[in-house]
């Protein structure tokens, strides 16, 4: 899967997910106040699902899911 | 026809109903009363979804002025919704909605009122939790119960995680009164609450007042973790803190490894992948955090610092 496979696919489980539109891959989604504490649950809970991997809230820092960039890497890493 | 709701509330939970009333009901909310009025660059907030909504915005705190009962008569208030606000609300702005004034909080009633419930029952190993949405008297939390949700605990959950199961369930109760409300408003469920049962949990009060007992059970001290884990976010109870030598530490994130020790509890020891690992009664427990004075530290370096020697897997104490 190449990186840009998986930002358009982070892109589309927060706008089908969590009606979440990103407006940018560096928008600042937490700052912005786009995503939400119970946006994220939900967020994350739909990306484990959907890539098949484990993520675990209470060992992130929110730098990790604060874009669609961040949150892109942070995926790539835990398929890899 | 169309009710007249005020919404006093905060968090993503009051953001949440309002977005719900707005996609899924015909109702007009009046006015939005919450801590923070004026946050600005904040679209998901309560008051940039009211803003968004055309919706007058005004600070929580205006629900103690005088007066603010007269407001609420004035504009006509069928429903008063409260969600998640700390401001408690006087008797005479209680009773001046047309039908009555609710409060949805993230717990089951009578056993936990009060505040960070959903923490509380984590810790207290509860197998099943709720939400409530009950009608509001001048005492907190105490009304009689219109409707609520009870469900399993998933074993895994953290204050966070169980904090969102409460909001969505709960927004779905509020839509409950609401559609009643509209229908028969003298059929909204009223059920006494047995107040002999009731625990009420104080702000200022938290599980083993913050701090590790590592001769504990791995069991107990990996809930006592999840009790305290907003991860990424912080903790109203802040982190967990414990001592290493003589020096304080704040640790975050406990989990069990499986692997049963007979060291006295308290026994730090550095794993092979380089996190700190404490023992319990009967088992290693893991950190994924550690922090001193306020800032993240490597697990090697805080146990190199506290015994001057190498690190390394079994080398403390």
């Amino acid at each position: 899967m190449t990186a840009d496979t998986l930002r358009d696919d982070i892109v589309r489980i927060l706008r089908d997910r969590v009606r979440v539109v990103v407006p940018s891959p560096d928008a600042d989604l937490l700052d912005s106040g786009l995503l939400d504490s119970l946006g994220l649950v939900d967020f994350v809970a739909a990306v484990e699902r959907e890539f098949h991997i484990v993520i675990d809230l209470s060992d992130l820092d929110l730098d990790d899911l604060r874009t669609v960039v961040s949150i892109t890497e942070l995926v790539r890493k835990k398929l890899s | 026809m169309t009710l007249r709701v005020l919404l006093i509330g905060q968090e993503a939970a009051g953001a949440q109903i309002l977005r719900a009333l707005a996609a899924a009901s015909q109702h007009e909310v009046v006015a939005v009363l919450t801590q923070e009025p004026s946050s600005k660059g904040d679209p998901m907030s309560l008051a940039g979804v009211a803003r968004a909504l055309s919706i007058d915005v005004m600070h929580a705190g205006l629900v103690r002025e005088t007066g603010f009962a007269s407001l609420v008569r004035d504009r006509g208030v069928d429903v008063l919704l409260n969600v998640h606000s700390l401001h408690l609300v006087p008797d005479d702005v209680l009773e001046a909605p047309k039908i009555g004034a609710f409060n949805l909080h993230p717990g089951p009633l009578p056993e936990y009122a009060g505040l960070n419930t959903v923490g509380w029952a984590i810790y207290n190993g509860d197998a099943e939790y709720g939400v409530t949405v009950h009608w509001m008297v001048p005492r907190v939390d105490a009304g009689p119960i219109a409707f609520e949700a009870r469900f399993p605990m998933d074993e895994a959950a953290t204050a966070l995680t169980l904090s969102a199961e409460c909001t969505r369930r709960g927004v779905e109760l509020l839509l409950d009164v609401l559609r009643c409300a509209d229908a028969v408003p003298s059929r909204i469920p009223a059920h006494a609450q047995n107040l002999s049962r009731r625990r009420y949990y104080r702000r200022s009060s938290m599980p083993q007042e913050g701090r590790v007992d590592w001769s504990r059970s791995a069991a107990h001290i990996e809930r006592l973790g999840r009790a305290f884990d907003y991860g990424p976010f912080t903790s109203p109870w802040g982190r967990l803190t414990t001592r290493l030598q003589s020096t304080a530490v704040e640790v975050a994130g406990l989990t069990r490894t499986g692997e049963p020790t007979n060291e006295p509890p308290g026994t730090p020891r550095l794993s092979k992948d380089g996190q700190l690992e404490v023992a319990s009664a009967d088992e290693w427990i893991r950190t994924q955090r550690l922090y001193v004075q306020g800032s993240q530290v490597e697990p090697s370096r805080l146990l190199e610092e506290l015994w001057g020697r190498r690190t390394g897997p079994d080398a403390y104490p």
